[in-house]
């Protein structure tokens, strides 16, 4: 791990000039009310004053819409074709330390295992720049799935706003080269100790002992109940860093066409739903029920780490208010 | 690194009709180089695709110990199997497999098999049927009892009889009540009834069951009465698949993907599973 | 909210209802939706003008159907819906217990015909700033107006919470579910949105009761509602009809009187 340090005023500089080398600069923008990462021209086009953004910046390397290949005929024969890589790299920058992690969840699931080729192909030219959280609020609960607000997993750099000047942590090698391209802005810096620069999140409940008190979760007999208020509108899952099930769906015209990747949710009924019209998740409860559980059990027997990051966004963004520490608090003290 | 959702081109080499909306695909690669480095076991399945409709999956309904070619069987259901319906002999479709985890067949050398099929619930067991009838010396007695709702529902007719006419297999056929014609020589009543009459010996027995849930359901309490344990019965697990390598999220049960831990699974192990089927 | 909380507490008392869906103290100061199941959760209930979210999305959903008389707080938004399910024959007349509070005094209606005529004396003020906005928009030349929703409907993302917030669309099978044809393109891209908002405005067109929960539900702050209100607008207009106000169907886009113009059949 490198160090380095850089003046508040050298930051706009430095960001400035990643987006006039034809870098694709994604950072937190502010829309209405909410701030969603998009493509910036400008460093003053960066969001301020904000705890969290309203979805996570996986469309970067898992987007929307993905062509897995494109396929034409010609002259009676089908010509399938890769997509090409990205051109440029992509920069992300404010990343917080949830979606850090989040990003890491990610690698593994999609690299793992049958790693996946699309995946690979973005992430492996996009950087990923952190940002240690000053504040949190109440819908933030990192610390109670073992993640810190300055925790530098999954990330490439990360910056720490000090008193003058931003401490920035060097990760990995693709931060080091990124940083070593725009070397002007940094100054040299010694290793320092972040937690008074770092927000104090409570912790809601214990992560160590999250697997195992819902681990007989599944028969839980108020499942029904605290599900309730949810209408199955998926926004939880499309605003999750580690939400990853998709629909496969073609798209054709007379001379060849595509097949995509989609984002899915698992909070919709179509979702499980047989050709023959069986549906082993009939109800909500039972789509809720898997979502909670997927995100706090299924996923740490699968790969030793809880998916849940603790950002907060499917409580902030739930219509009806549904609350995931409330209900993760409500299993543990059965 | 491959890119894993890019499908083999395959072509239709053969279409049997086997029975109202259910059809049988002989498959041939159309570029030999894919054929030569192709392999798969039994219990494994792929997902067919029509380009501009979908993907659907399907087991590979044939035996690896057949080279050239690989067989699916369908019913028409929906988009997709409605469009692979409309191809034509020499038609190209789309493949991806094999996928999925297989019948562990080493290990049941020596011992009896006893496979329960029901209705469209056949075609997945086919595979592993034709394969150890392949390999028949390496097994003792092999029983099949298969059951549909009419004689005309009845798939695989051409090779029921193929079976029937062999002195190493012991075939019953039968159909629900009902179902039978004037001149069906077979037997007539529901699948666990009949497997009761017949009453095959679980020792050293293998059982491997698969068909219309509502038939698993009232076979395996007939099996357990004859003496059979949770670890030597098998069955194949459907579930709504769509990228088949483990990671679209749709088959999976709890931390279990049936596409990547299954479809292959023994009865003790679906015990341990969150009780969603 | 001393009197609501005794009152709904003697209808379980006396097993009127064995369900209330009400509101709870949500975050930021809005109510959010909470059921109760017994007399001891009541202290939690509350209602106020922050209590906006419309809780007759709920009285369709299968899970409901366990209880057997199910009681509900309702705000305007909340009882023009159930006046539009009722010309719909999605509920009828002594299905729930229906309760609003209006200047701290709790009103329960005896029947659907009494929601009617409170929601005729009770019809909320049009909203000023939004009233300004469609100004703006109305302002804008075709081709501005088709750049505008282009841009922020390529954001959507497909997630359908607009749909499912919404207590009038209620379809078991969703035009956008069909794949045999496939009506509506279902990547989140370009033409398949705009196909998506288009159906979805013109399926509430002379429906819609301006609730605004497609938009609070939007995590995209896409502002949908607008497309809704612009044809209510132009069916009250055109129509004289206001959807969340009769119990007796008036729908403009599916009834036929014998005086309707004819002059755009050449």
């Amino acid at each position: 791990m490198e160090y380095r340090k850089i003046k508040i005023d050298k930051l706009s500089n430095f960001i400035n000039a990643i987006i006039a080398k034809n870098k694709k600069l994604l950072a937190p923008k502010q829309k209405k009310e909410k701030v969603f990462f998009a493509e910036i021209k400008s460093f003053d086009e960066i969001a301020k004053n904000y705890i969290q953004t309203a979805f996570s910046a996986k469309s970067a390397v898992f987007p929307k819409c993905e062509e897995l290949f494109s396929y034409e005929k010609i002259n009676g024969e089908t010509v399938l074709k890769n997509p090409p890589p990205p051109e440029n790299d992509t920069v992300v920058f404010g990343v917080r330390p949830c979606d850090g992690a989040a990003f890491d969840y990610l690698a593994t699931f999609f690299l793992k295992e049958n790693p996946d080729f699309h995946f690979k192909q973005r992430y492996d030219k996009t950087i990923l720049i952190g940002i240690t959280c000053e504040s949190g609020d109440e819908f933030c609960f990192c610390t109670s799935v073992g993640i810190s607000p300055s925790d530098t997993r999954g990330l490439d750099i990360m910056l720490t706003k000090l008193e003058n000047e931003y401490y920035v942590e060097i990760i990995t090698d693709k931060g080091s080269k990124l940083i070593q391209e725009f070397s002007e802005y940094f100054e040299n810096a010694e290793k320092i100790d972040k937690t008074k620069y770092t927000a104090n999140i409570p912790e809601y409940f214990n992560n160590k002992l999250v697997r195992e008190k819902l681990s007989d979760a599944f028969a839980w007999e108020k499942w029904d109940e605290s599900s309730l208020p949810c209408f199955g509108c998926g926004t939880c899952a499309f605003s999750c860093p580690t939400c990853t099930c998709f629909d496969i769906q073609d798209e054709a015209n007379p001379y060849g066409g595509s097949r995509l990747r989609l984002w899915d949710t698992c909070a919709i009924g179509l979702f499980t739903k047989h050709a023959s019209g069986h549906n082993p998740r009939e109800k909500q409860s039972e789509r809720w029920r898997n979502r909670v559980l997927h995100k706090f059990l299924y996923t740490d027997e699968q790969f030793g780490t809880l998916s849940c990051v603790g950002c907060g966004r499917c409580s902030r963004n739930c219509p009806a208010s549904l609350s995931i520490i409330d209900q993760v608090k409500a299993i543990m003290e059965v | 690194m491959e890119n894993m959702y890019l499908p083999y081109r395959m072509f239709i080499e053969k279409i049997t009709e086997e029975a109202p909306l259910v059809r049988t695909y002989r498959l041939k690669f159309k570029n030999p180089q894919d054929e030569e480095k192709f392999s798969f076991k039994a219990g494994q399945f792929g997902e067919y695709s029509v380009f501009g409709e979908g993907e659907s999956t399907f087991c590979i309904a044939s035996s690896p110990t057949r080279k050239g070619y690989i067989e699916c069987t369908f019913r028409v259901a929906g988009r997709v199997t409605k469009a692979l319906a409309n191809c034509e002999e020499g038609d190209e479709i789309g493949f991806r497999g094999p996928y999925g985890n297989t019948f562990p067949i080493d290990d049941w050398k020596g011992k009896n098999l006893l496979f329960i099929a029901g209705g469209i619930g056949l075609p997945p067991l086919r595979c592993v049927i034709w394969n150890c009838l392949d390999l028949r010396e390496n097994f003792n007695d092999i029983t099949i009892l298969y059951g549909a709702r009419s004689v005309q529902d009845l798939v695989y007719k051409h090779e029921l009889e193929e079976w029937n006419n062999r002195s190493d297999v012991n075939l019953i056929t039968t159909v629900d009540p009902g179902g039978e014609t004037p001149d069906w020589k077979g037997k007539v009543g529901f699948v666990p009834t009949i497997l009761k009459e017949a009453s095959p010996k679980s020792e050293n027995t293998i059982a491997a069951v698969c068909g219309p849930p509502i038939m698993i359901k009232l076979t395996l309490p007939v099996l357990f009465e004859l003496g059979f344990n949770e670890e030597n019965i098998f069955t194949t697990l459907e579930n709504r698949m769509k990228c088949g390598i483990g990671k679209c999220g749709h088959c999976a049960v709890g931390p279990y993907y049936v596409c990547k831990d299954g479809p292959v699974i023994t009865y003790k192990e679906l015990q341990s599973l969150p009780q969603e089927y | 909210m001393s009197e609501l909380i005794s009152k709904v507490g003697q209808y379980f008392d006396s097993q009127i209802i064995d369900l209330f869906i009400g509101y709870t103290q949500g975050n930021n100061g809005f109510g959010k939706p909470a059921f109760f199941t017994n007399k001891e959760q009541l202290n939690k209930l509350t209602f106020n003008e922050q209590c906006i979210v419309n809780l007759a999305v709920y009285l369709r959903k299968p899970e409901l159907k366990k209880y057997s008389k199910i009681g509900i707080l309702a705000n305007v938004g909340t009882l023009r819906a159930i006046l539009q399910l009722t010309a719909e024959n999605q509920i009828k007349d002594g299905q729930y217990l229906i309760l609003t509070v209006k200047d701290n005094k709790v009103i329960e209606f005896v029947n659907l015909k009494a929601i009617e005529e409170w929601v005729s004396n009770n019809m909320p003020e049009p909203n000023p700033e939004r009233i300004a906005k469609m100004k703006e928009f109305e302002a804008l030349t075709q081709e501005e107006r088709w750049a505008f929703w282009t841009q922020e409907l390529a954001s959507c993302v497909r997630c359908y919470a607009c749909r499912a917030a919404c207590p009038l669309c209620y379809c078991e099978q969703c035009v956008v579910e069909c794949n045999q044809p496939q009506w509506v393109g279902v990547p989140a891209t370009g033409l398949g949105n705009l196909e998506w908002h288009i159906v979805r405005a013109m399926h509430l067109a002379g429906r819609c009761i301006g609730c605004g929960e497609c938009e609070a539900a939007c995590p995209m702050e896409i502002p949908i509602g607008f497309l809704t209100q612009k044809l209510n607008m132009e069916i009250a207009k055109k129509f004289g009809q206001i959807p969340g106000t009769k119990l007796e169907p008036d729908y403009a886009l599916s009834t036929f009187k014998v005086d309707d113009k004819e002059n755009f059949i050449r």
